[in-house]
């Protein structure tokens, strides 16, 4: 029998098998790792997911969230929507994260989030004041929901009590996700949320519109004229004096810690109607939200 | 005695077969090294990201106001990955500011043979002159978990 060649044989025999058993460790390996950047990226993905859902926790009201930290690859997008007619709302949030090669992965989280407002049963008339001075002329208050109750002299309602937060707590939301304004800031106050106006001490602030939505706090005496297409939905409250001038109008309430003149001109129409739904919509810029269940996917 | 059989390898056989074995196994070797390469650093992936993860736990369960002041620049090392270090950062200047609303971020950096994964080349936890490869102010990893955290 001939042998000769049998070594190289042999030799190339063994290279086969070990680059066999190699390729499968190494195809192993490369699956490992494509498996630990997956799990890396996949809980980056869930606590985008858990950002978007703080997003919306922190937001004033109830409302979508979306965006990205730091980079467009990492985004989140989280969707409120109310359960039925409760105070309950599921958030579903969704984390995603894209790699460079254009792959990406999500992670989803759902949330039941139960939404306090303070009552807007507390807010109850056209017009209320803290003081027993309140000048208005018939035509400029109307409660068309309870007619009884055009107005309110003498109240003893304090701020806390109304909204459920101190007035430092509601400057502060201004401040973080409302509007804050202060010094010379221009004629138009547009609410929108809550918004927070500091009057220098002792001075009047003095506005020719009012527009907008939401809670609108004067820190200070405020006097607003109009003209018959500014209009502001929501509640106004005033840390002073008020008065109220040509075609200003308020569908909602005024609360006022002092004496308020409303309609004080003679040729104006100013108008403060009370509007239960704009006040409960105003409201839920201070609602307080507590998550109180959750679960992935 | 003198031998006469032919029974056996001749030299040229010996000498190629030796050589093919030679020139395969230093492949072989180096793919092999690349394996436990990967092994090696998927493993620190899996325990830098379960770190990451323990520490936004961590954060989460602090009371509001005191995350700043106990998170904020905290360095720490990771038990499971030698010459390991993380780096914790909290922000509340993200727009829209909020002061109910804070952005956290952990980074993981570590040593893996002769290199570093991630921007801290000298695992000192800070971010030195020369490390800041994107300019984001921050040290960034391939471990790097990033959330928000709202008041309760």
């Amino acid at each position: 029998m001939n042998n000769r060649g049998a070594m190289l044989v042999f030799s190339l025999l063994v290279v086969s098998v070990l680059a066999v058993l190699l390729a499968t460790f190494y195809f192993g390996s490369i699956n490992e790792n494509q498996l630990a950047t997956r799990y890396a990226d996949s809980t980056r993905a869930l606590w985008l997911a858990e950002a978007g859902i703080a997003k919306v926790k922190s937001n004033a009201g109830i409302a979508s969230a979306n965006g990205f930290i730091d980079d467009v690859r990492y985004t989140y997008n989280a969707i409120p929507a109310q359960i039925g007619a409760t105070v309950y709302y599921n958030v579903v949030s969704t984390g995603t994260v894209t790699s460079p090669s254009g792959r990406s992965i999500s992670r989803v989280v759902n949330a039941t989030m139960k939404l306090v407002a303070p009552s807007s049963a507390n807010f109850q008339y056209g017009v209320e004041t803290t003081s027993n001075v309140l000048d208005y002329k018939t035509k400029c208050i109307e409660n068309t929901e309870n007619p009884a109750n055009i107005a309110k002299t003498g109240s003893t309602q304090t701020f806390d009590n109304l909204f459920g937060i101190s007035k430092s707590e509601m400057k502060a939301i201004s401040q973080g996700l409302g509007t804050y304004l202060s010094g010379d800031f221009g004629n138009t106050i547009n609410g929108s949320g809550v918004t927070w106006v500091d009057v220098a001490p002792g001075q009047t602030l003095n506005i020719q519109h009012l527009n907008g939505s939401g809670i609108v706090v004067i820190n200070g005496n405020f006097k607003v004229n109009g003209v018959p297409t500014d209009g502001f939905d929501g509640i106004l409250y005033i840390i002073g004096q008020l008065e109220t001038l040509g075609n200003s109008a308020v569908n909602g309430t005024v609360f006022v810690e002092s004496s308020a003149a409303i309609g004080a001109d003679l040729s104006g129409s100013s108008l403060i109607s009370y509007n239960s739904t704009n006040i409960s919509n105003a409201l839920l810029g201070v609602a307080t939200k507590a998550i109180v269940s959750w679960k992935e996917g | 005695m003198k031998l006469t059989t032919k029974i056996g390898f001749s030299l040229v056989e010996v000498i190629l077969a030796t050589a093919i074995l030679a020139f395969a196994l230093v492949g072989i070797l180096g793919t092999y090294v690349t394996c436990l390469v990967l092994i090696t650093t998927s493993q620190n992936v899996n325990a830098a990201t379960n770190a990451a993860q323990g520490i936004i736990e961590e954060i989460r369960s602090t009371p509001f106001t005191q995350i700043i002041a106990n998170y904020n620049g905290m360095v720490f090392t990771v038990n499971d990955i030698p010459f390991s270090r993380g780096v914790v950062y909290i922000n509340n200047t993200t727009a829209p500011a909020s002061s109910d609303l804070l952005e956290a971020t952990v980074s993981i950096c570590w040593r893996q043979g002769n290199k570093v994964i991630g921007e801290d080349t000298n695992l000192n936890g800070v971010l030195d002159a020369g490390e800041d490869k994107n300019g984001n102010g921050i040290i960034d990893s391939t471990v790097q978990l990033k959330t928000r955290i709202v008041r309760i």
